[in-house]
């Protein structure tokens, strides 16, 4: 495989492949993210073969919805053809949410990139966010144990009295929260920009 | 809050390797792998989702998770399974005009029988006269 590939990005590694037909690109996305469709299927499918042959087929539809289908995020995209495909294959019903997935995942990776941009040249109003961060103690102190103690999932989940998932939802709705007073925070700095 | 450093927490990361995400199932994780890895899944739902489903099985999934040698072969399959449907009309092609000059032969074999009957019935009537 080309080492110059591993530095590209997703949709640039895509590119390649829809332009040039550069097989290489392929398999590099496939290195990238083959395991975790796969894990996904298994999730879905609960059944090894099938979630094999799943992943394979999904990349192979890839090659030719590279060429034809816009793809701003292609991990968004790829986690929702994968949800989607094997919800299908289990003859489960999707709903409208089921096809928003990509768009919402896409809108909130933008953002987050937009964020750490912001707060990487904004340190003061870095420092002033967690003011605004609407969260209980108890979300506080977990953040804290993973960010600044790094303590794991497990450690954490041992130190409260609570399982390893919970302590999962409690950081990314932490991180939520953090990501909606940086959006607010933004918003009003564009907007005294514009009064200016 | 006493950590206030909004851009380590919003710092984009990895998606899991292979290993990692199979080491991470397994438990044997190095500590600041591993808060490395559980940094990424505070943020990734496709990772998140992924580590989730293979953590209900304890096991080394490793084996599982290298799909290259399927991808290819899979990929040949249906690249040779194009070619062959392909191939296809180009075989019903040939029978047809197979078929067709068949006939076309038999039509004119007819056709030359019955012109040879004609004059031998021409020259039986010379004969008679
Ligand atoms: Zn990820």
């Amino acid at each position: 495989m080309k080492t110059t590939y591993l530095y590209q990005t997703d949709e640039a590694l895509l590119a390649l492949f829809a332009n040039k037909k550069d097989t290489e690109a392929i398999k590099m996305l496939f290195d990238r993210y083959a395991h975790l469709v796969f894990a996904i299927s298994f999730g879905i499918l609960k059944e090894v073969h099938a979630a094999r042959l799943a992943t394979v087929h999904l990349f192979i539809n890839i090659m030719d919805l590279a060429e034809r289908v816009p793809i701003t995020n292609f991990k968004a995209w790829l986690y929702q053809i994968t949800r989607n495909h094997c919800l299908a294959q289990n003859n489960i019903v999707l709903d409208t949410a089921d096809f928003l997935v990509h768009e919402k995942l896409n809108s909130a990776y933008l953002q987050e990139l937009e964020i750490y941009k912001f707060v990487q040249h904004n340190p003061e109003a870095s420092n002033a966010l967690f003011e605004k961060v609407q969260s209980s103690n108890d979300a506080e102190n977990i953040a804290e144990l993973f960010y600044t103690h790094k303590k794991s999932f497990k450690e954490i989940a041992l130190l409260v009295g609570n399982d390893e998932f919970s302590i999962r939802t409690i950081l990314y709705k932490y991180r939520l929260h953090l990501i909606q007073a940086a959006l607010e925070v933004i918003s009003h700095q564009k907007l005294d920009l514009h009064a200016h | 809050m006493r950590i206030k450093d909004t851009a380590y927490i919003m710092q984009p990361s990895a998606c899991l390797t292979k290993q990692q995400l199979n080491a991470y199932v397994l438990n044997v994780l190095e500590p600041e792998e591993l808060n490395a890895v559980e940094f990424h899944l505070c943020s990734c739902w496709f990772c998140y989702d992924a580590a989730h489903a293979l953590k209900q099985f304890k096991m080394d999934w490793s084996a599982h998770l290298d799909l290259d040698k399927q991808f290819i072969d899979e990929h040949l399959k249906m690249q040779n399974e194009i070619i062959a449907d392909q191939e296809v009309p180009v075989v019903i092609n040939k029978t047809f005009k197979n078929t067709r000059s068949i006939w076309t032969g038999l039509l004119f074999f007819l056709l030359l029988v019955s012109w040879l009957f004609i004059l031998y019935l021409l020259n039986n009537t010379y004969h008679f006269y």
